[in-house]
């Protein structure tokens, strides 16, 4: 009881901190403001618009500021992503593909502007309800990882990149661990962090540090966009005309369960390693369709249908930013580019995390929310005619916005060939139905894999026996032998058998 | 068997192969780090703490996948047609391999093709040698007036004008230690800069009888933005830029100090 009130304590001191400087309302609402536009214009988005600004703030300005630029501009593009959505059919972002549904039948109707209030209020809420999830979790599970040793680091690690690519993929799930492993293999390059021994640089020094993350997550995110972006050339759609944006409270009410349920979802899946608002979206739509009383209307213009996906989606981000606390890993692709950020600053999550931070992390989720609700209800209409930038006009602004961030972070001319390579690599990858995510999370979490492994060996004398006598090790093996072993057509043909089918 | 996902199959099955390959490279590189003997920088190990284990452990793992993956791929449809004759021992009669359909560059391939020849100059041979505003200039141009239309004049004529000025500085100055230098492959650039807005622009105007707003102002835009984030690179979050001895970035740089700076220092 103590720790919650002290907890809270430390939550309203950083609230205030944040509500009486004037700098964060500038980088607050500029912030959400970009990531709107960045989410409204297909071709661009979450993950993009905090990588970009991870590299254009570097290590140069105090974490402190550059956390609210970056959580702002997440959570922003989350929501922006709902305007194509809903107008013109065209999710802006990946996570809000669901929100199209039923958010353009609702436009064809005529209730566009219902819609975007609606959406509006519901990202709000989803944001608020990630808020404080992630304040109520984050304690309990830092307490919990203090327990957590090498060898439950090593398997957290392995269980990440596989969940991930296991949710991920699109196709075939074997592409995903395929593409987390070779995250992992890139990981490798460098000098091994136990022995210091030079691993796969071909004699290139650069190489000795190994693949830095800023210039991987432009290479993943930025390059295959702008590449695809340009293959396509300009998205155009009739603006339809958009009445009444700002909803009335009974309306709000009406959807109260469904914004209750689908926050709970969205943190639930944003908790998951990698997996990112996406799933969350189209995870809440499909149980809220199939716990709807009229699930006929649901993808007719159904606004439980639009408010299951959208606070899935920004519920999401608290939930994601819960294992990259605890763990350091990162529970969405755009989390993953905020441990980037995080990374590049030296701060390590994690048990150690300065609880100041954690708590002004929270408190900058909670300002973000409000400033959803009054850009979204004041400034819609401008958003709105942002949707008639063609792609082919900014696309190439985000190319030497990614060209000036990846090379200033710190590699230089280096940086910015990895990056090529990585893009085009990506690009391809991606036509092939690789999923990105979990490459970039095996980059990321290949360094703690591969010296947790390691050291948990060393310190058991080579003994294996510490992975199934250690309580959390043996339940995280478990739950890897279960996923792995669950892709199998024999066992999925036993599966079946054991659980029988509803007639 | 529906075409596309015959055809998502059969980029598999060389994705496979070439995984496989690749794997079975980098376990052949694993198999020359120390594997018994890891004694290093004073600490005492063996095999379980070798820079080689988890190497060895994650290529293995890729080379298993990897033949899933063939299998997979083989087994949905997705062996080539050649392999296929090659393996039903036709290879070299009537219907041989030398038969076989090429596949054609789609229209979407080619702007691809463009689009990567673009970014390579631009990052490869540019960015290195030729002054930021410049060059992000030139290709931010060539970009919006090459792939703003369907054309594929446009997105040749907008390749050819990156590409040129890209040749002409690798082979110019093609050593690191001549990239910072100040010298003519920016004064080359900005030439191309202005041919392509004037050549972009008249051919846009004689294919589709008018010029959209989109590209009028893209040569503007061009200009403004790669300066105005220079400037806040630069000056504002003290980052590095990119070739810091190029012809605008030097003059900007001198005025800041020299010009500007005494003002607010009310010196």
């Amino acid at each position: 009881m103590e720790g919650a009130l002290a907890n809270a304590g430390l939550f309203f001191a950083a609230l205030g901190d944040l509500a009486t400087d004037p700098a964060a309302y500038a980088y607050l609402l500029l912030s959400v403001a970009l990531g709107i536009v960045f989410g409204a214009l297909p071709g661009l988005t979450a993950t993009l618009a905090v990588t970009i600004l991870t590299g254009f703030f570097g290590n140069k300005v105090p974490v402190e500021q550059s956390l609210i630029a970056l959580i702002g501009v997440y959570a922003g593009a989350i929501y922006g992503g709902s305007y194509p959505s809903i107008l013109l059919n065209i999710p802006g972002t990946a996570a809000s593909a669901a929100t199209a549904m039923d958010g353009h039948p609702l436009t064809r109707q005529g209730k566009g502007g219902q819609a975007l209030g609606l959406t509006t209020t519901a990202s709000f809420l989803g944001t608020v309800v990630g808020a404080i999830c992630l304040l109520a979790f984050v304690w309990v599970l830092l307490a919990l990882a203090r327990q957590i040793a090498s060898p439950e680091k090593a398997l957290l690690a392995l269980f990440g990149i596989l969940v991930s690519g296991t949710l991920m993929s699109k196709d075939l799930v074997i592409k995903g661990w395929i593409s987390g492993l070779v995250g992992l293999a890139m990981a490798m390059v460098g000098l091994d962090p136990i022995l210091s021994e030079d691993r796969f640089t071909f004699g290139w020094s650069y190489l000795l540090s190994g693949f830095q993350v800023v210039p991987v997550l432009m290479g993943a995110f930025a390059i295959p966009q702008i590449l695809d972006g340009l293959r396509v050339g300009p998205i155009t759609g009739h603006l339809p005309q958009v009445g009444r944006i700002v909803p009335g409270l009974a309306s709000i009410r009406r959807h109260g369960g469904t914004v209750a349920r689908s926050g709970a979802i969205g943190v639930g899946i944003g908790a998951l390693p990698g997996v990112g608002e996406d799933v969350a979206g189209w995870v809440s739509y499909g149980v809220g369709r199939n716990l709807s009383r009229e699930p006929e209307r649901f993808g007719q213009g159904s606004f439980d249908g639009l408010l299951s996906s959208e606070t899935a989606n920004n519920a999401c981000i608290g939930g994601a930013l819960i294992p990259l606390l605890v763990l350091g890993i990162p529970g969405s692709p755009p989390a993953a580019a905020l441990l980037g950020a995080l990374m590049i600053n030296n701060v390590t999550p994690g048990p150690t995390i300065d609880p100041g931070l954690v708590m002004r992390i929270v408190a900058i989720l909670v300002m973000c929310s409000l400033a959803i609700l009054l850009l979204g209800f004041v400034f819609a209409r401008v958003f709105v005619s942002a949707l008639k930038l063609p792609q082919t006009l900014f696309l190439p602004i985000i190319l030497v916005l990614t060209t000036i961030g990846s090379f200033s972070v710190g590699g230089g001319i280096n940086d910015l060939y990895i990056m090529l390579v990585i893009g085009l690599v990506v690009y391809a990858a991606g036509k092939a139905h690789f999923p990105i995510a979990p490459l970039v999370i095996g980059v990321i979490l290949g360094g703690l894999f591969d010296e947790s492994l390691r050291r948990a060996l060393l310190v058991s004398d080579g003994s294996l026996a510490m992975f199934v006598t250690r309580p959390v090790s043996l339940v995280l093996l478990v739950l890897i032998a279960m996923l792995v072993l669950g892709q199998l057509p024999a066992f999925r043909r036993l599966g079946a058998k054991l659980v029988p089918r509803r007639a | 068997m529906d075409p596309d996902k015959t055809a998502l199959r059969r980029g598999d099955f060389w994705t496979a192969l070439f995984l496989i390959a690749l794997s079975i490279f980098f376990l052949a590189r694993t198999a020359t780090l120390p594997w018994v003997d890891v004694s290093s920088a004073g600490v005492e190990g063996d095999w379980y703490n070798s820079a080689a284990l988890v190497p060895f452990l994650i290529f293995g793992a890729l080379l298993v996948l990897a033949v899933g993956l063939m299998v997979v791929a083989v087994r949905d449809g997705g062996l080539p047609e050649g392999l296929r004759r090659v393996i039903a021992g036709r290879a070299f009669g009537g219907r041989g391999v030398w038969s076989l359909p090429r596949p054609a560059l789609t229209a979407g391939s080619q702007r691809i093709v463009m689009v990567s020849v673009i970014l390579l100059a631009y990052i490869v041979a540019l960015v290195p040698r030729v002054d930021f505003v410049v060059s992000s200039a030139l290709v931010i141009t060539a970009l919006i007036l090459g792939f703003h239309a369907s054309r594929p004049r446009a997105a040749a004529i907008a390749a050819a004008a990156v590409v040129l000025p890209a040749a002409y500085a690798m082979v110019a100055n093609f050593p690191s230690s001549a990239w910072q230098a100040p010298h003519d492959d920016d004064w080359v650039t900005l030439a191309c800069f202005a041919l392509l807005v004037v050549v972009g622009l008249v051919e846009a105007k004689l294919a589709e009888g008018r010029i959209d707003r989109a590209r009028l102002s893209a040569p503007v835009m061009a200009l403004v933005v790669p300066f105005l984030l220079v400037c806040a690179m630069a000056f504002g979050f003290r980052q590095n830029v990119p070739n810091s001895g190029g012809l605008i970035f030097t003059q900007v740089q001198y005025h800041y100090y020299v010009t500007l700076r005494p003002l607010w220092q009310g010196s």
